[in-house]
């Protein structure tokens, strides 16, 4: 295969605080393919949201952020990103939507200028009825009923959903090879959130677009992913093809999360298993696995030695743990 | 959807909890109402736990506050342990509705960031003078803390910042046990946590409805916790009952409403396979509860609404047993 779009490696993310050195993203590396979605799941303080924000150069313009690794956009180093590079990548070849399409859009302007100022921040030469007349069509593609008319509404004139479809429409306005979506439907319905993650699906498709998926909810990733990765602490726990993954999980902690979450595939009333403890404070580092003091199978050597990332003798699924749960054990599937 | 209709309703003698009828709407801007809550029945019985679900403005959280008369609703009644609230001074009101306990979505809010957990937790007795001796007092917070899964040692003078999301829905749990309530209100209150805290407070609260014999209203959007947690479920749309149902019928029936149909639906399942994207379509909003559609309020969005469902409201029937829809075209 030739390079991967995304390349992603030993990409690490700290911030000083006035409580010391937080490392929210921890040598992680990925490579994610043209038009593939790589679904990353975690929960609050995993460094999910920090890692796409990494990748989109939003952490290395903070100034008590260090970003260390690389990160290859098609083959160009855009981990700390000049200003040229910026203008190149981000925001044209590089898109990203976020959780609160309320608070990403300004109040005080109309929907349409969202769009067209995107479309004529990149490209100069573009007219302004051309501009419009373009980002009228993008609300078309995102399936927003009366384009034009919305056009000129501002955005507390629109319900949440309808702020999400605009957001992604200024995402698409430079046709990115990759969206960074980070928890794009958390603040939706569920209802809405079918029609969200659908058109997602359906434009990755058409426009042959790659996604990184960042999401707490395994659910979303479920199904609308080529690829899971689990992160807990910083760093990535586990990563297989997702038709892998959702058959068995090899590292404890996606097993538990997958357990702990009440699936209405289960049985009214079901005990659940639930974690026990909360995940660890990110400004204190132990050695050890990170998992381990939650880990029900842990055993001295977690407590000593950082597992990595290995694939364990099965093809592309590797987890980071000294026991992983062996397949035999764990082919329970969840049941569907 | 629909419906009002009270066959869902059980003998008035068996049941902790009755509202009939009740009714919400607030004013808006040029003489409009908002019709937020409009003609909803339902009872709890003693430890029972009812789950009201619903997308986000269908009236669930009105509900809980109307029922806790914070503030009153336009019309209907609200039984208590066979006091009707509607009837009761002001002051009389105040005392009775301690026997129920509301519990909010967002804990660090709901939690005076000025006052120690200790204090958050006692104040409601001291309020009502009913926590005993200070010894006592201090053994019982102590005692609930721990119930509910708190070092009370650690946590005694912690203040509010101090503690986890978790930590605080723990403490916020506490504070209402501590009244000794006959009934529960949940709203929402899982919504901010992380899906390893959501099971640990799932666990907890089966745990101490079990220990307390408390009913609970448990409120959420979200369809599998709700499942998990209820005896009874009542979805609701746009201000109305679409379904009642055990939750037993859940697994047990293929035939819903078409509302809940389209929840169940919605719900992403946890499959490795690539779920082929639907043809995305266009984007549908909830129509305006300032004003809901006429008949049916769920014919908008429905596949199955005609004529009918436009002038005729349908009623809440048995269609199965232990399952009620209200619509005219599931038999």
């Amino acid at each position: 295969m030739s390079r991967p779009l995304l390349h992603v490696r030993d990409l690490t993310t700290t911030f000083t605080t006035s409580r010391g050195e937080v490392v929210s993203v921890d040598r992680v590396s990925f490579d994610l393919e043209r038009g593939q979605t790589l679904g990353i799941v975690g929960e609050s303080g995993s460094g999910k949201s920090v890692l796409g924000r990494t990748v989109m150069g939003l952490t290395s313009t903070a100034p008590n952020a260090t970003v260390t690794g690389s990160v290859l956009f098609d083959g160009v180093d855009i981990t700390n990103p000049d200003k040229k590079m910026r203008a190149a990548y981000l925001g044209a070849r590089i898109a990203m939507i976020f959780q609160d399409p309320l608070s990403s859009l300004n109040p005080v302007k109309l929907i349409g200028v969202h769009i067209t100022e995107t479309l004529r921040q990149h490209d100069k030469s573009i007219s302004r009825q051309e501009a419009r007349r373009r980002a009228i069509e993008l609300l078309d593609t995102v399936r927003i009923p009366d384009p034009a008319r919305r056009f000129g509404q501002y955005p507390h004139e629109l319900s949440g959903g309808m702020r999400q479809r605009v957001g992604i429409a200024i995402a698409l306005a430079c046709r990115p090879q990759l969206l960074i979506a980070d928890e794009p439907t958390t603040a939706l319905d569920v209802t809405v959130q079918k029609h969200v993650l659908d058109l997602l699906g359906t434009l990755c498709e058409e426009q042959g677009m790659a996604m990184l998926l960042v999401s707490h909810d395994l659910g979303v990733v479920a199904g609308r992913s080529d690829k899971v990765a689990v992160m807990y602490a910083g760093r990535i726990q586990e990563e297989a093809a997702s038709s892998d993954f959702f058959r068995h999980q090899r590292h404890p902690y996606s097993q538990a999360l997958l357990d702990a979450k009440p699936h209405l595939e289960n049985p009214a009333r079901a005990e659940l298993v639930s974690i026990p403890g909360r995940p660890p404070d990110p400004a204190h580092r132990f050695p050890g696995c990170r998992f381990a003091p939650r880990c029900r199978f842990a055993q001295d050597r977690c407590r000593e030695e950082e597992p990595s990332l290995e694939s364990g003798g099965i093809p592309s699924h590797g987890a980071a743990c000294f026991y992983p749960l062996d397949a035999v054990r764990s082919t329970k599937e969840v049941s569907i | 959807m629909a419906g009002t209709g009270k066959t869902h309703l059980r003998e008035a003698g068996s049941t902790l909890l009755r509202v009939e009828d009740l009714q919400v709407e607030f004013p808006a801007k040029g003489g409009r109402r908002v019709h937020a809550v409009s003609g909803i029945s339902f009872d709890v019985a003693p430890a029972e736990t009812v789950g009201f679900v619903g997308e986000s403005g269908c009236g669930k959280s009105t509900v809980a506050r109307a029922v806790m008369h914070l503030p009153a609703p336009n019309s209907g009644v609200v039984n208590l342990d066979d006091t009707e609230l509607g009837s009761l001074s002001a002051k009389k009101l105040r005392e009775t509705r301690v026997a129920m306990q509301l519990i909010f979505q967002d804990p660090m809010a709901s939690l005076n960031p000025r006052r120690k957990v200790k204090d958050l937790v006692q104040e409601g007795v001291e309020i009502w003078h009913r926590g005993g001796d200070r010894r006592a007092l201090e053994e019982r917070t102590r005692e609930l803390l721990d119930d509910v899964g708190l070092d009370s040692a650690t946590v005694w003078n912690r203040y509010p910042h101090e503690l986890s999301g978790g930590q605080c829905q723990r403490v916020s749990i506490a504070r209402a046990l501590m009244m000794r309530p006959s009934l529960l209100i949940c709203d929402e209150i899982l919504a901010s946590l992380d899906v390893s805290v959501q099971s640990q407070m799932l666990n907890l609260l089966k745990r101490t409805r079990a220990e307390h014999g408390l009913a609970m209203m448990f409120i959420s959007h979200d369809l599998g916790v709700v499942k998990n947690i209820s005896d009874r479920i009542l979805v609701m749309y746009l201000g109305k009952v679409a379904e009642v149902l055990e939750v037993e019928a859940l697994d047990r029936e293929t035939v819903h409403h078409p509302y809940t149909q389209l929840l169940l639906a919605s719900v992403p399942r946890v499959t490795g396979e690539r779920i082929k994207p639907s043809v995305a379509g266009a984007a549908q909003d909830l129509p305006s509860p300032l004003n809901p559609p006429s008949g049916c309020r769920f014919r908008t969005r429905c596949p199955l609404a005609t004529d009918r469902c436009a002038q005729q409201e349908p009623q809440l029937e048995e269609k199965r047993p232990g399952q009620f829809i209200a619509c005219h075209h599931v038999s």
